[in-house]
């Protein structure tokens, strides 16, 4: 597993390498928007300038940036331990159905405890879809790409269906659970953004604290880089394989909370929106270091936010974002430059 | 119990696409190169041929299918071998970039980025005759043209990997790169070549999805290349073992929409396939290789 260093020498092919995704995302994404309107100024200037187009607008554009960044900790979580999670999608949407199922049990509970609990669950649901993947890794050498995926494909349309059918609310025009008590959702006038933000920043600063500082941080990457050597020096291979992919599930399951628990204050069918997948370029992007997601997250978040902003002003499809996010995690692993422009260090 | 009874052929005709797409992976897979876009490439197949065959024909729609799946395959590559990216996270762009792409241009080109509808595209079943009336046979017997096409393509794709010298360099490639080498042979040539038919191969089994139906249909694949993936895996990377693992695959996607018949609920019926895939995988049955063209990346199961 390839875990830049903070410490590594700083060289050209190192600058061009971290430069090259953002970039292509600030000139691919007003490019393409172009290209598929009718008026191409116009979808650029929405494009660029719409997430921050108005304060409502901008509360949306951070909060969504702060759940990818939940998502690609998780991501990252699991890629530095050897995991390649696929999984992410149905977890996040498993987390936010049991965060509203737990919302909606604890109604008579006080609304600090009830959010608290909510969002515990949330994390719990979320951890529970990965667990699977986690033991089939532990216990038979289960490959987590595929059985991550293929659980997670599998929770996605359960879920569909326990939403649109038995757990539907009757009343709403939604596709959606009943809502939750209006008194456990944040108060928007104070939190414009939701409780999200915090939570990524806190965790985000964790986990740097955990990879950078603690022991069992490095026996995570040392085990992610080279499980046989982790397990000739004694690390306990056993719990490693089992943990972080859990953790990643948690973190997912927790930013689904955090959207079932948002402005919507219900679990809406098709919530997730594929933010499982941005989060993998996300952390890509971020090469894996959790404080660098942060800003990953911002660009990606933006480049949501931006397509959202062209598809309502300017009529652009949604999916010109998928491109572009596409054109990002190509690069986010390439080397733009030959192995001796990059001081010959072999490859 | 009628379906139970008709699950042969269905099986078969669902089988077509998984075991072209599967045989496709398994050719990647030999050259050294795990083909992760197999989902995309047959989206992009089923895209092109009903944008291509109703203007010039089933044909030009095959070709078009198979060109497109060239252009993407030679984008991978060059992102793999040139530019040294991850060949799983390339693959996952890939799928990425189909997704968006193909929304994009099917509201470019029939102005919708939902079904489009193209009776005339529709490959009609044989007709049995007096067969028909025999329980399991009849519904053998009557599959769709474009299916039969696909098993046929999938024994041709079966010859080249086992009994050709295209098969044999293929095999050097993934398991005896310097004997290539030293045969004079380039072996990123021929791995690409093996990711270009890999691709082709899934993207004219997702083009049979759209003759099959008479229509686009955005998600008609419904994670079939996923699961080819997983065929190969649990065929344990051999030409038979692949084709009985999706003809095994096949028949659940059969019995799923067998199911229906019975208000089953659909979505806990699209499942069943994902369910039985992921037992096996959670099993240890399916492991994918730890071939890779460099030995970095976003980190690897253990």
């Amino acid at each position: 597993m390839n875990i830049p260093s903070i410490r590594a020498r700083v060289s050209a092919g190192s600058l061009l390498r971290a430069a090259a995704p953002p970039l292509a995302a600030i000139v691919a994404g007003p490019l393409v928007v172009a290209l598929f309107s009718g008026d191409p100024g116009t979808a650029i200037a929405s494009f660029a300038f719409g997430p921050v187009s108005s304060a409502g607008a901008a509360s949306a554009f951070v909060e969504q940036s702060a759940l990818l960044a939940l998502c690609a900790l998780g991501a990252a979580l699991a890629f530095r331990s050897g995991s390649f999670n696929l999984g992410g999608e149905g977890q996040l949407y498993s987390g936010g159905l049991v965060a509203v199922l737990a919302a909606l049990a604890l109604s008579s509970a006080s609304p600090a405890a009830a959010l608290a609990a909510a969002l515990g669950f949330g994390a719990l649901g979320g951890a529970a879809l990965a667990l699977p993947s986690a033991l089939g890794k532990r216990f038979a050498g289960a490959d987590v790409l595929l059985s991550s995926f293929l659980v997670s494909q599998a929770a996605v349309l359960a879920i569909d269906w326990l939403i649109a059918s038995p757990l539907r609310d009757a009343e709403s025009n939604l596709i959606a659970t009943k809502m939750v008590s209006r008194a456990i959702l944040p108060d928007r006038a104070a939190f414009p953004a939701g409780y999200a933000p915090f939570a990524a920043l806190l965790f985000a600063a964790a986990l740097a604290l955990f990879f950078a500082r603690t022991g069992e941080g490095r026996a995570v990457d040392l085990y992610g880089g080279n499980p046989t050597f982790a397990k000739s020096v004694g690390l306990p291979v056993g719990k490693l394989a089992l943990w972080p992919l859990v953790g990643a599930g948690a973190l997912h399951g927790l930013a689904g909370a955090f959207i079932a628990l948002g402005p919507a204050g219900r679990a809406v069918r098709g919530m997730s929106g594929g933010m499982g997948w941005t989060a993998i370029a996300v952390s890509l992007l971020a090469g894996n270091r959790p404080l660098a997601i942060l800003p990953a997250a911002l660009l990606l978040g933006w480049l949501d936010s931006g397509a959202r902003q062209a598809a309502v002003i300017a009529g652009v499809p949604f999916d010109a974002a998928l491109l572009v996010k596409a054109f990002v995690l190509l690069l986010a692993t390439a080397r733009l430059l030959p192995p001796r422009a990059r001081g010959g260090r072999p490859a | 119990m009628s379906w139970l009874l008709s699950l042969p052929g269905d099986a078969v005709a669902q089988g077509g696409s998984i075991v072209l797409a599967a045989l496709g992976g398994l050719a990647s897979d030999a050259a050294g190169v795990l083909n992760t876009a197999l989902e995309g490439f047959m989206s992009l197949g089923a895209f092109a041929y009903a944008l291509v065959a109703p203007r010039a024909g089933a044909f030009a729609g095959n070709l078009a299918a198979a060109g497109a799946a060239c252009l993407l395959a030679a984008t991978i590559i060059h992102a793999v071998f040139k530019l040294r990216a991850d060949i799983f996270v390339a693959g996952l762009a890939a799928n990425l970039l189909v997704q968006g792409g193909v929304a994009l241009l099917s509201w470019r080109a029939f102005g919708t980025k939902g079904v489009v509808a193209f009776p005339e595209l529709l490959s009609h079943r044989l007709d049995p005759g007096p067969l028909a009336e025999l329980p399991v046979i009849g519904t053998l017997i009557a599959q769709r043209p474009s299916n039969l096409l696909l098993y046929a393509l999938a024994a041709l794709l079966w010859l080249l990997l086992a009994a050709t010298p295209l098969g044999l360099r293929l095999r050097a490639a993934g398991q005896r790169e310097e004997a290539l080498a030293l045969a004079g042979v380039n072996p990123s040539r021929v791995r690409f070549m093996a990711f270009a038919i890999s691709g082709m191969a899934a993207a004219v089994a997702g083009a049979a999805l759209s003759a099959q139906t008479g229509a686009w249909v955005p998600g008609a694949t419904s994670g079939r290349g996923w699961i080819a993936l997983v065929a190969v895996y649990l065929g344990r990377r051999k030409p038979g073992g692949t084709v009985a693992a999706s003809l095994g695959f096949a028949a659940l996607f059969a019995a799923s929409n067998g199911l229906q018949a019975f208000d089953a609920p659909p979505e806990l019926v699209l499942a069943l396939p994902y369910v039985a895939t992921a037992l096996l995988v959670l099993a240890g049955k399916a492991r994918l290789p730890r071939l890779r063209p460099r030995d970095e990346g976003p980190g690897r199961d253990a």
